[in-house]
């Protein structure tokens, strides 16, 4: 067996191989009467380009995987028992979004009432949405679904892989709680609606979007309900209050970002803020506050345009961050562009593809378990047929759990 | 009396002493002047890149060359091209020239991209050109040094395009052809398919029939003509070229007086149709999708036009039918997209350019969103080359496809789309390859004269070192 996989290599090394992606089952594998095709879950994939993200020199090498995790990374691995081999040029860990509407549907957004906190993106993602298959085809292996932020207390985000058994493609169900410290709150409002209507809400205003995340809190943390909302969600607020539950704000200007720490530190929280277009402005007093940002305005636009809000588009905003220590990740769609565009405005090719692979693992304190290639992670890998970040790549599959999918059927 | 005799003496003393200097003067004016037309023949005087990698397009790429452009034009291009001592020169090392990008379609440079009247041959976009618009500093800056100006996708017979280089001071200054072609969209704007076509026809009829007519020696009254036939549309008179925005919000009482030069603009779109029914001039379609395109190529056997396909995303299910033409097509910006077919449910990644490829009909690209909201990439033309590369072209073949191929397909491959002696030297000096994501434009040099500098682009700078203002 030894003696194939070595051939295995030479053929590879002659250079007579334009197409990598190589794949084969064993005679052994047979004999013992395994599944010749994707069924078995042991793989042996050989890099020429391995980029682990976290933190080791990339190079060629070698990733064993059984049972859907990692086993071993090294430079050569020796195998003696059956398992599926394949060869491939570039090979990265699943890039992981933490800002996703991925399956989302019936509404992305509560338009009744402003406070849900307790409301769950887990309970209404399709599984079978196309989302999933575009997001695999992209190379993303996990998302953080986010509900949309019309509402001030939009809901809960939850964790999910993008394929896989609905048990285990499960991270987190009812996780972070979600605060919209923005103008969007304010959209859904119409000048001459009925007062009874649901067009007819506070807030109207961005002043109101804080008034009342403050009232909230205040009559959380002086033991009462909140107003108009069920108890559940004066629990669930509770639970940030006490720092058991984690939070994230929406926030996009300025002195939005502001305004949701100032809040946070009013009543002794700290939001990660996601979207971030305008933190390079407060930088200092940011990085002075621990500020983290999950940043999304990169997704919008490479050419000169506004965001959401008016924000002006600034392109090396994550160059900015690195520099100050700030921790953040990308987030948003097509990620690997945005690494891509990431490494052209500033950032160096490692800090590129750490800021939508490891880092958004660290953001969401799922480090020990995906973003990075290591022993013991989750088999959660992207194999290309160049450097992931140069824009001719293509990727030929997406690794979720050890299986694979989403070959690109064009590169074979 | 007398002391206007003297007054007048003195005069005249003094123009006695003037004359010769003022002979001197204009010797000196005159040798002034000489000495600035030698400093702006400096300015123009011959300019080398030298040491870079050039990348001609026609021909295997230079690994280290040297390009000589003299009065706009490229004298010398080659391993070993000597160098006037006269020539300002520009040091390569270590960088990459290229022919500049043919922007084969774009409505962009338009302050309106479209009319409201539907049937409006006799615009021309020339009228609608801003030089200093957005559009062409972002030519500039991202590498595009000739474009197709062409009137938007929403108008039916919309105008004449017009083919610009994107640097000058006034239109004039950047034209190439004013009149490059008649812009037809299929995408009805207003009711449906069979009437838009219905439309279209009678206008090419109308055309038809007056060129049938000439051929016969009847000398039909163009403007005329439509009126004794009864095929006046039943819309108000079209309006005359130039603002029409504001001759809509007119009463119709003003418009009256407008009535003659109405005729005049109904010849004028007459003959501009007479030329495309002639093939004389060629026609730019716009399909939406794959079944305009069968309209499309109805249209083109019955009235002989030489077309331009511009193709809508989903137009992709026509290719098998373009292939037959073996005739470049212009594709849209988006050129990856996921589709679900609506009775099998079946979610489907449909890749234009491949599909395009195995259909063996070549083709260009376009970018989108120039200051819109865009997908990342689309925006340059070296993202969209670099997108067929990943989908199985070849880099030579991309790169061709936004240089030389679209020049060939708007018909000024002649003058731009390659680095060859005698072309205009419309280039490009990159900080590395082409296609690759880390390579900047560093210089762009229209017609031999820098336009575009990275270093004194003060805009890049403040995206790339973002502060609060």
């Amino acid at each position: 067996m030894h003696r194939f996989v070595f051939e295995l290599a030479e053929w590879h090394k002659s250079g007579a191989c334009a197409i990598v992606l190589f794949w084969t089952t064993l005679i052994p594998c047979a004999a013992l009467g395994q599944d010749k095709d994707t069924g078995s879950d042991r793989f042996l994939i050989r890099a020429k380009h391995l980029y682990c993200a976290n933190g080791q020199k990339d190079g060629p090498g070698e990733v064993f995987i059984s049972g859907g995790k990692i086993k071993f990374v090294g430079p050569s691995i020796d195998v003696s028992s059956p398992v599926t081999i394949i060869e491939v040029d570039s090979l990265m860990p699943g890039i992981v979004d933490a800002y996703s509407s991925l399956g989302l549907t019936g509404g992305t957004s509560e338009v009744s009432r402003e406070i849900t906190p307790e409301f769950d993106t887990y309970s209404a993602i399709y599984w079978g949405s196309r989302d999933f298959l575009e997001a695999l085809g992209d190379g993303v292996t996990t998302v953080q679904v986010i509900p949309a932020t019309e509402s001030v207390f939009s809901g809960l985000a939850c964790i999910v892989k993008t394929a896989g058994d609905l048990g285990g493609r499960t991270i987190a169900s009812s996780g972070t709680a979600v605060l919209a410290v923005s103008s969007d709150p304010t959209s859904r409002n119409r000048a001459r609606a009925r007062p009874d209507g649901i067009y007819m809400r506070q807030p109207t205003n961005r002043m109101g979007v804080v008034w009342i995340i403050r009232s909230s809190m205040n009559r959380v943390r002086s033991g009462g309900n909140v107003a108009g909302a069920d108890p559940l969600s004066t629990d669930l607020l509770k639970e940030v209050l006490q720092g058991k539950r984690k939070s994230l704000a929406v926030s996009r200007t300025d002195f939005d970002i502001r305004s949701a720490l100032d809040v946070g530190d009013e009543f002794g929280f700290k939001p990660i803020i996601y979207g971030g277009d305008e933190v390079y402005r407060i930088l200092d007093e940011f990085k002075k506050r621990d500020g983290q940002v999950v940043y999304t305005a990169l997704a919008r636009s490479a050419a000169t345009s506004r965001g959401s809000e008016g924000t002006a588009l600034r392109w090396n905003v994550p160059g900015k961050l690195i520099e100050a220590q700030i921790p953040f990740c990308l987030a948003g769609e097509s990620l690997l562009d945005q690494a891509r565009f990431a490494c052209r405005f500033g950032l160096s090719h490692e800090q590129a593809l750490a800021a939508i692979t490891s880092r958004p693992a660290e953001m969401l304190g799922l480090s020990d378990r995906i973003g990075t290639i290591a022993t013991e992670m989750d088999a959660d890998l992207v194999a290309l047929n160049g450097d992931p970040l140069q824009p001719t790549s293509g990727i030929l599959w997406t690794m979720v759990s050890g299986k694979i999918y989403g070959n690109d059927k064009s590169k074979q | 009396m007398d002391h206007g005799k003297w007054q007048n003496l003195r005069e005249r003393q003094e123009q006695a002493m003037i004359k010769p200097f003022s002979k001197w003067f204009a010797c000196v004016t005159a040798l002034l002047s000489l000495m600035t037309s030698t400093s702006h023949l400096a300015a123009d005087a011959p300019l080398a890149i030298q040491g870079a990698k050039i990348i001609p397009v026609v021909g295997d790429p230079i690994p280290i060359g040297t390009i000589l452009i003299r009065d706009g034009k490229i004298e010398a291009i080659g391993k070993d091209v000597v160098i006037p001592g006269e020539a300002k020169v520009i040091d390569g090392t270590g960088k990459v020239v290229m022919p500049g990008f043919v922007d084969a379609h774009n409505s962009a440079a338009m302050t309106s991209a479209n009319e409201r009247n539907e049937i409006v041959p006799f615009l021309s976009v020339v009228d609608s050109i801003d030089p200093v618009a957005a559009y062409f500093e972002e030519c500039r800056r991202n590498g595009i040094t000739s474009a197709a100006v062409v009137p938007g996708n929403s108008t039916l017979i919309g105008g004449q395009a017009a083919i610009v280089k994107t640097a000058g001071q006034y239109v004039n200054d950047m034209l190439l052809k004013r009149d490059a072609g008649l812009k037809i969209s299929l995408r009805p704007a207003s009711g449906n398919r069979m009437s838009q076509l219905a439309r279209l026809r009678k206008e090419l009829d109308k055309a038809k029939k007056a060129i049938e007519k000439e051929a016969k020696g009847e000398k039909p009254d163009a403007a005329s003509e439509p009126k004794k036939e009864g095929e006046e549309t039943p819309k108000p008179p079209e309006k005359p070229e130039g603002n029409t925005e504001e001759s809509k919000d007119e009463s119709g009482a003003e418009r009256q007086p407008d009535n003659a030069n109405d005729a005049a603009s109904q010849a004028a779109g007459l003959e501009a149709l007479k030329k495309a029914v002639k093939g004389e001039q060629p026609v730019y379609i716009y399909c939406e999708n794959g079944m305009d395109v069968t309209a499309a190529l109805q249209l083109v056997s019955e009235y002989g036009l030489k077309p331009i396909f511009v193709l809508g995303p989903s137009c992709y299910k026509a290719a098998e039918l373009l292939a037959k033409r073996n005739e470049t097509v212009i594709l849209d910006a988006s050129l990856v997209f996921w589709e679900t077919n609506p009775r099998t449910r079946e979610d489907k990644k449909i890749i234009v350019p491949q599909i395009f490829r195995t259909a063996k009909v070549p083709f260009v690209f376009q970018t989108e969103g120039f200051g819109a909201r865009t997908s990342l990439g689309s925006s340059f033309f070296w993202y969209q080359a670099a997108t067929a590369v990943k989908y199985g072209m070849s880099e030579k073949e991309a790169i061709e496809a936004i240089t030389l191929l679209p020049a060939k397909r708007i018909g000024i491959d002649n003058l731009v789309g390659s680095l060859e002696v005698g072309k205009d030297a419309d280039l490009l000096i990159l900080t590395g390859e082409p296609l690759s994501i880390s390579t900047w434009v560093e210089q762009t040099i229209i017609q031999g004269k820098v336009v575009y500098e990275r270093s004194k682009d003060d805009k890049i700078k403040r995206l790339l070192a973002p502060v609060a203002e």
